[in-house]
């Protein structure tokens, strides 16, 4: 992930050199993806966001231990899972298809509007059978988009782990997504 | 291609990898196994990009509002992070685990076979070609620590 206006290694390099303003890039850049995961251990978007802040004011005042061993982007997605993490460490759940996540595509009829739904039903369903490990690591490699790199630093797991649990993941959601709607929603 | 090979082939592939011909070949072919493989795309399609999930505004304000109220703020006196031109080769666990083994050398030299070797090649003067090397070592090693930790030394130095 590269920024037009500097790398972020070069704006942490401001931020603690004293130009605190910097940082207002850093969370310009990452509040989407940070505002996502929060969306999957909170299930609303107040939440969702109150939590952002908090992982931004977090990874501000951690600044300093950021030893740039992994990529910036990665470290500060570690930092909002881990307090994502302990915030619901009671409950645990991370939703991998938050509802508030849901965008209509543009153009759907009311019957792929449907089929859509049911399909989200299916693997939503689907989605609830696996173990958290497979979940969380499905979910950050597809929807954030992560390497396997990027997730096994993110979530404290050996690469070859990751791999894994991904594989494992989707064969589950393969058998488990046989002869429901979500298979028969490309037909449509 | 078995359905049972052609479906773990396709589960092995990475998020944009394309399937080799004979996959696709076979994923084509068979209706079972295509119908299987369509059905766990879409589904995998149905994530939402964390591009598409916004907040209701930009944090930045809020966030910078509360960063104005903490008192400790991160300077770059106290802090660990360093580019990654500025970090060195080595690691400090490296350097002491080097130092002690030239140290352990040293102190097992007596009692190993080479100081027999030594007064067969170099004659009895061998200690003092022996204290000569070990010292262009120690120099060697220190000098390459130092140099190799300026930063910090320069950082240490402002402190005090």
């Amino acid at each position: 992930m590269t920024d037009p206006e500097g790398s972020d290694e070069a704006v942490v390099s401001a931020v603690l050199g004293g130009e605190r303003e910097a940082f207002a890039g850093i969370v310009r850049k990452y509040q989407n993806r940070v505002f996502s995961l929060g969306l999957r251990f909170f299930r609303n978007r107040n939440d969702a966001e109150d939590y952002a802040q908090e992982v931004f004011v977090r990874v501000f005042e951690r600044l300093g231990t950021f030893r740039g061993e992994s990529r910036f982007g990665t470290w500060l997605m570690k930092v909002a899972y881990y307090h994502g993490i302990s915030s619901f460490r009671a409950r645990r759940v991370f939703d991998s298809l938050p509802e508030e996540a849901e965008i209509p595509a543009a153009g759907d009829g009311p019957e792929k509007l449907h089929a859509r739904r049911a399909a989200r039903e299916a693997l939503a369903a689907a989605l609830r059978e696996l173990p958290d490990r497979y979940r969380v690591c499905l979910d950050l490699y597809f929807s954030f988009g992560m390497t396997y790199q990027d997730v096994a630093a993110v979530t404290d797991v050996p690469v070859n782990t990751v791999k894994s649990h991904v594989f494992r993941a989707k064969n589950i959601l393969r058998s488990s997504l046989r002869n429901t709607a979500a298979e028969a929603y490309d037909d449509l | 291609m078995t359905c049972d090979r052609a479906m773990e082939a396709y589960l092995r592939l990475d998020r944009d990898e394309a399937p080799s011909r004979e996959l696709a070949a076979h994923i084509e072919s068979c209706p079972l196994c295509g119908r299987e493989v369509w059905g766990l795309t879409a589904s995998l399609q149905a994530f939402p990009p964390t591009a598409d999930c916004r907040p209701g505004r930009d944090l930045a304000g809020p966030v910078m509002a509360r960063i104005a109220d903490l008192k400790a703020a991160p300077g770059p006196d106290a802090l660990s992070w360093r580019s990654r031109e500025e970090r060195p080769l080595l690691s400090l666990y490296n350097w002491i685990g080097t130092g002690l083994m030239i140290l352990a050398g040293m102190i097992l030299i007596p009692y190993s076979t080479i100081p027999p070797l030594l007064n067969r090649i170099v004659g009895p003067d061998w200690e003092l070609s022996l204290h000569l090397v070990l010292g262009l070592v120690i120099t060697i090693y220190t000098t390459l620590f130092i140099g190799s930790h300026l930063t910090d030394l320069r950082r240490l130095l402002k402190m005090r």
